[in-house]
């Protein structure tokens, strides 16, 4: 007995191990006991303030129009259409696809002399210059991307919302008459509110924690992260240059725990919004 | 219009809009393919078939270092998937299962790691890392990431909704618990685990961030890390090449995607709904 319970619990010791290990040097005690110096040298760093400016504009652009889209591509999957599986799976490309290929991908399309960039100077008159070192389009660049990115992931989220509303209930408002749009706005959204809130906040979190992306595009080149002039620095950026590229291992510890702060306060809210939503039964 | 082609016209107009929307997906891969098989950037301006060849991908797949950094990329996901999938597995059926002392602390100590952002790991995990001798080793890469507590999560609720008779009558039979694991828990949580491995791979395969910090030699590199050095040391003569390198990075996710899709699919539906 004795030895069966130890080999059970031996693989959940090791997680358990792990995960305290992770934690342990961010302890009090540890190398990065220093009082809150280290918060008030984070909070004060100019860099920081912008950096947080920048990932909060991120979150304001990026996570209204993705999941705008989400829910059009996901009632669009939903009807009855030739080749839905096919358009689902390349939606869902994107997702699956490495950042950094992406961010390969993007920055040549929209480099110097690159296809993108071409193209949206003839037509919109922006700059023909490479747009990962211009501002302010540099960050719309990345924001675009992270929407491009993510869009597919979400659809598939509310696709399993929709295909969860019971078919009676959309039978009976067709039964009274609801046209597409009535259905739409009276039945399908109503429904899906307990997934719009899920994938709101999924959103929130994931582009609050965005890193690659931005961290790739903005070092194209040998540029400095964050660079044009820190307009697409974020937060996670912040926490890892400070730390691997200026060496202030305490100040980007104390950056990260501010996030982790941010992101216990986003699944508080969502836990309080949840319990709030009445369940569809 | 009758009222059969309003009905047409119902079912075209979502069609295009699916339709353009693909392209506008796929086109910057159509892209990266294209230019890929170009041999010299110059001709990247001018749509040309002729010129098409594969001197990229044998320029990459012969260079030590790509070759080295795909090898470096499976030997990692390969452990930390397998690792993953056995040690989530047991670790959830323990907790499902099991009664043993300090279980509602374990617990707990998953739901936090599930919580807390893996970047806040950056600086202590690497200072581990250093401090144990693992920077620039497979150690360094694959024992941190061996067991995922959001796996441990799923597994563990899976592990709950098997019915418990199943067990009992083994138990009757006499079976001890590694027995019930590997002969009961385990096969019928089969479905849960592998389309977990599905999305680990891919979360693995692609991860950038963490091995860009624990790998610092060229020859430790994980095909991410090294695609991203790519594209900045040959940043202004070779398009094409990194292009290669693009599309080989991303392959091995597409073809997994593409053999399990319809799993991987449930699978992030069911554990988006946690």
């Amino acid at each position: 007995m004795i030895l069966l319970a130890a080999f059970t619990l031996y693989p959940l010791g090791r997680a358990v191990i792990y995960s305290f290990q992770d934690f342990s040097p961010l302890n009090p005690g540890d190398a990065t006991w220093a009082g809150i110096s280290q918060y008030v040298a984070a909070l004060s760093d100019g860099v920081f303030i912008r950096s947080a400016l920048n990932t909060a504009l991120l979150v304001a652009i990026c996570v209204p129009i993705q999941t705008a889209l989400a829910v059009i591509l996901a009632v669009l999957l939903n009807g009855r259409l030739r080749f839905r599986a096919v358009f689902r799976a390349i939606y869902f490309i994107p997702y699956i696809t490495a950042p950094v290929a992406v961010g390969a991908i993007m920055v040549y399309l929209f480099g110097p002399k690159g296809m993108v960039t071409t193209f949206l100077h003839s037509v919109l008159g922006t700059p023909d210059a490479p747009w990962y070192a211009t501002t302010p389009y540099a960050f719309f660049l990345i924001a675009f991307i992270i929407v491009w990115a993510q869009v597919g992931f979400f659809s598939v989220i509310f696709l399993s919302g929709l295909q969860a509303i019971p078919a009676e209930i959309r039978e009976a408002a067709m039964l009274d008459g609801a046209g597409f749009w009535r259905q739409l706005l009276s039945v399908t959204l109503p429904m899906l509110r307990p997934t719009l809130v899920l994938v709101l906040v999924i959103g929130t979190i994931v582009t609050l924690q965005i890193f690659d992306q931005p961290y790739l595009l903005s070092s194209t080149g040998g540029a400095i992260p964050g660079s044009p002039a820190d307009s697409t620095m974020t937060l996670v950026m912040y926490v890892y240059t400070e730390a691997f590229r200026y060496g202030h291992l305490g100040q980007s510890a104390a950056a990260a725990l501010l996030i982790v702060g941010l992101v216990v306060l986003f699944s508080g809210a969502q836990a309080l919004i949840q319990r709030r939503t009445p369940k569809p039964s | 219009m009758t009222k059969q082609s309003v009905a047409g016209v119902r079912r075209l107009g979502p069609f295009t809009i699916l339709f353009a929307g693909a392209l506008f997906v796929l086109a910057p891969y159509g892209w990266s393919l294209y230019a890929s098989f170009v041999p010299n950037d110059l001709d990247l301006g001018h749509l040309d078939t002729g010129i098409f060849g594969l001197r990229n991908y044998s320029t990459l797949l012969t260079d030590p270092n790509t070759g080295r950094w795909l090898l470096n990329s499976v030997i990692v996901t390969g452990c930390v998937v397998i690792a993953n999938v056995i040690l989530n597995s047991a670790a959830g059926y323990a907790l499902a299962r099991l009664r043993f002392p300090g279980r509602s602390v374990v617990r707990t100590i998953i739901i936090i790691a599930m919580v807390v952002p893996p970047q806040v790991l950056f600086v202590p995990l690497y200072i581990q890392v250093v401090q144990l001798g693992w920077l620039n080793t497979y150690a360094g890469l694959i024992v941190p990431f061996l067991v995922n507590p959001f796996g441990v999560f799923l597994m563990c609720q899976f592990m709950v909704s098997i019915p418990r008779e199943i067990e009992e009558a083994a138990v009757v039979d006499g079976v001890g618990h590694i027995r019930l694991f590997f002969q009961i828990a385990a096969p019928l949580s089969w479905p849960a685990a592998s389309a977990q491995a599905i999305i680990l791979f891919v979360w693995n395969w692609n991860t950038f961030a963490f091995p860009s910090v624990l790998a610092t030699s060229g020859e430790m590199y994980t095909l991410p890390v090294g695609l991203f050095q790519l594209t900045h040391s040959t940043f202004t003569n070779s398009v094409a090449l990194s292009m290669a390198g693009v599309i080989l990075t991303t392959i091995p996710t597409l073809i997994v995607y593409g053999v399990f899709q319809r799993r991987f699919m449930e699978s992030l539906a069911g554990a988006t709904k946690g």
